[in-house]
């Protein structure tokens, strides 16, 4: 397959593509959006898919997430095929197997820092003691301990993006799907972001896959999956990125 | 479905399909009470302006349908009653005794008039409220929340809306009804006061206001929540 397995042979494959193909109609014109792409993402990596806007990076990101339906092909999470489970079992997989983050936060506006990252664990059907016990936790371990207690629009945007962060991890997710994390935040609070979100998935031993164009997230990414015209133009390792990089910048 | 996820995992050395689809099958508690409301007063305080002009769209459709009704029950009874220095009263308010009598067709269409009115404002303005916030349904779609909290949750919102701004309406109704029909017919308004009538009216308009909020508001929730999360999320706010 296209995912090559030097470096993550041994590893579980979490998600795996099969020649997916989404083809979006818009009047009688269908736009091919995913032309056939094939991918395997093994348990704990880093993989960061590349692409500019309009190359289906966001179409496959949202793929592997169980956002949208395939055209044709398969999407395998952690064994279950996405589109064959009905819609509470699709709900449910995303709230205890997915983690979120979203490019501009999504975070809900009437509730505080520690009732956005406890709303998932709620969904999860945690009772809101313990789910408020370990939402605060986790706000302290992205470093928002005294912040409990603001709205987001209290919140300056890596802060907001901070709280993103705590609530993707809420229900101990295998995996997390940051779509263009850093896309609203100035340099240095991109990397801030970058570096707790790979710090914590590491610790965790969570699979995060971002959609992205921001080259500082191929630094920390183990893999970086190139997108062009809706097919995989070539899939790096991290050893061979440092090259690449210093010719792209 | 799942004995082919079973197979595929265990060919990939997973096996967490059928852990996966154990957990699953394990529904989901209800979203405590508390965090529903929380949710649904919180979202209401926060776009405090928007709650505002959806609620006054209830309270005016429902006022504008008691006002109706109780000035139809009023010019009966007074033309029931039919005592000389009232019947003139009513012919210079312009209305026809006999026609009132009789179950006037003009009346019956200024009530369905009203109720139309209501209808269409109430749920234009349930919609707009809704449509507003497709991105936050995504979101919560994403987080987790089944299609029916998520309806739930608006349902909740617009029931709340439709009960406040209802009765709000049927108060304003009421103090615009009585003090026309005590600046027109004066001591003989209380005389002929139609309390069955403005009753009867009273619980129309509030099961109207309600209804039309939920169906306003319930429909577009209804179609927001079984969006795929992507459509719901790509949706402009």
């Amino acid at each position: 397959m296209q995912g090559g397995d030097s470096p993550s042979a041994g590893r579980p494959v979490i998600v795996s593509v099969r020649n997916v193909k989404r083809i979006f109609s818009i009047g009688d014109e269908k736009v091919v959006a995913l032309g056939g792409v094939s991918l395997d993402v093994y348990a704990g990596e880093y993989i960061s898919i590349m692409g500019p806007s309009g190359s289906g990076k966001s179409t496959l990101f949202n793929m592997i997430g169980g956002l949208d339906d395939p055209t044709e092909g398969t999407v395998m999470v952690s064994g279950v095929e996405m589109s064959k489970l009905n819609r509470r079992q699709q709900a449910r997989l995303r709230c205890l197997k997915i983690g979120y983050i979203f490019q501009t936060y999504n975070l809900i506006p009437v509730f505080t820092a520690l009732q956005n990252v406890a709303l998932p664990m709620l969904f999860a059907g945690i009772p809101v003691e313990e789910a408020n016990e370990k939402a605060a936790d986790l706000l302290r371990e992205v470093g928002l301990g005294d912040r409990l207690h603001h709205r987001p629009d209290e919140l300056s945007g890596g802060q907001q993006q901070r709280v993103a962060i705590a609530r993707a991890f809420a229900n101990d997710p295998n995996i997390i799907l940051a779509d263009e994390p850093t896309g609203n935040l100035d340099l240095k609070t991109g990397e801030e972001i970058i570096g707790r979100l790979s710090n914590l998935s590491r610790k965790r031993g969570v699979t995060i896959i971002s959609a992205t164009h921001d080259h500082k997230m191929l630094a920390v990414s183990d893999r970086v999956v190139w997108i062009r015209g809706g097919m995989i133009e070539r899939i790096e390792e991290r050893k061979n990125l440092n090259i690449k990089v210093g010719s792209i910048g | 479905m799942s004995a082919d996820c079973e197979e595929d995992s265990s060919k990939r050395g997973g096996g967490a399909a059928s852990d996966i689809m154990l957990q699953l099958g394990d529904m989901s508690r209800p979203l405590p009470r508390r965090t529903m409301v929380g949710l649904v007063v919180g979202g209401l305080k926060v776009r405090m302006a928007r709650s505002v002009v959806t609620m006054a769209s209830v309270t005016l459709a429902t006022a504008f349908l008691f006002y109706t009704g109780f000035t139809n029950g009023l010019y009966f009874r007074m033309a029931e009653a039919n005592d000389p220095d009232v019947n003139l009263l009513l012919r210079r308010a312009g209305v026809s005794i006999q026609a009132t009598l009789l179950g006037n067709p003009m009346d019956k269409w200024l009530i369905g008039m009203a109720l139309l009115t209501c209808a269409v404002g109430i749920a234009n303005a349930m919609l707009m409220s809704v449509t507003e916030r497709f991105r936050e349904i995504g979101t919560m779609k994403c987080l987790g929340a089944e299609d029916g909290l998520v309806v739930k949750l608006f349902l909740l919102e617009s029931a709340f809306l439709g009960m406040i701004g209802t009765v709000f309406g049927i108060i304003l109704g009421s103090l615009v009804a009585l003090s026309g029909a005590w600046h027109q017919f004066g001591r003989y308004a209380a005389e002929y006061f139609p309390l069955m009538e403005s009753l009867e009216m009273a619980g129309w308009s509030f099961a109207a206001g309600i209804m039309l909020s939920v169906v306003g508001a319930g429909y577009p929730a209804l179609v927001a929540a079984r969006m795929r999360p992507v459509e719901a999320l790509r949706v402009e706010e």
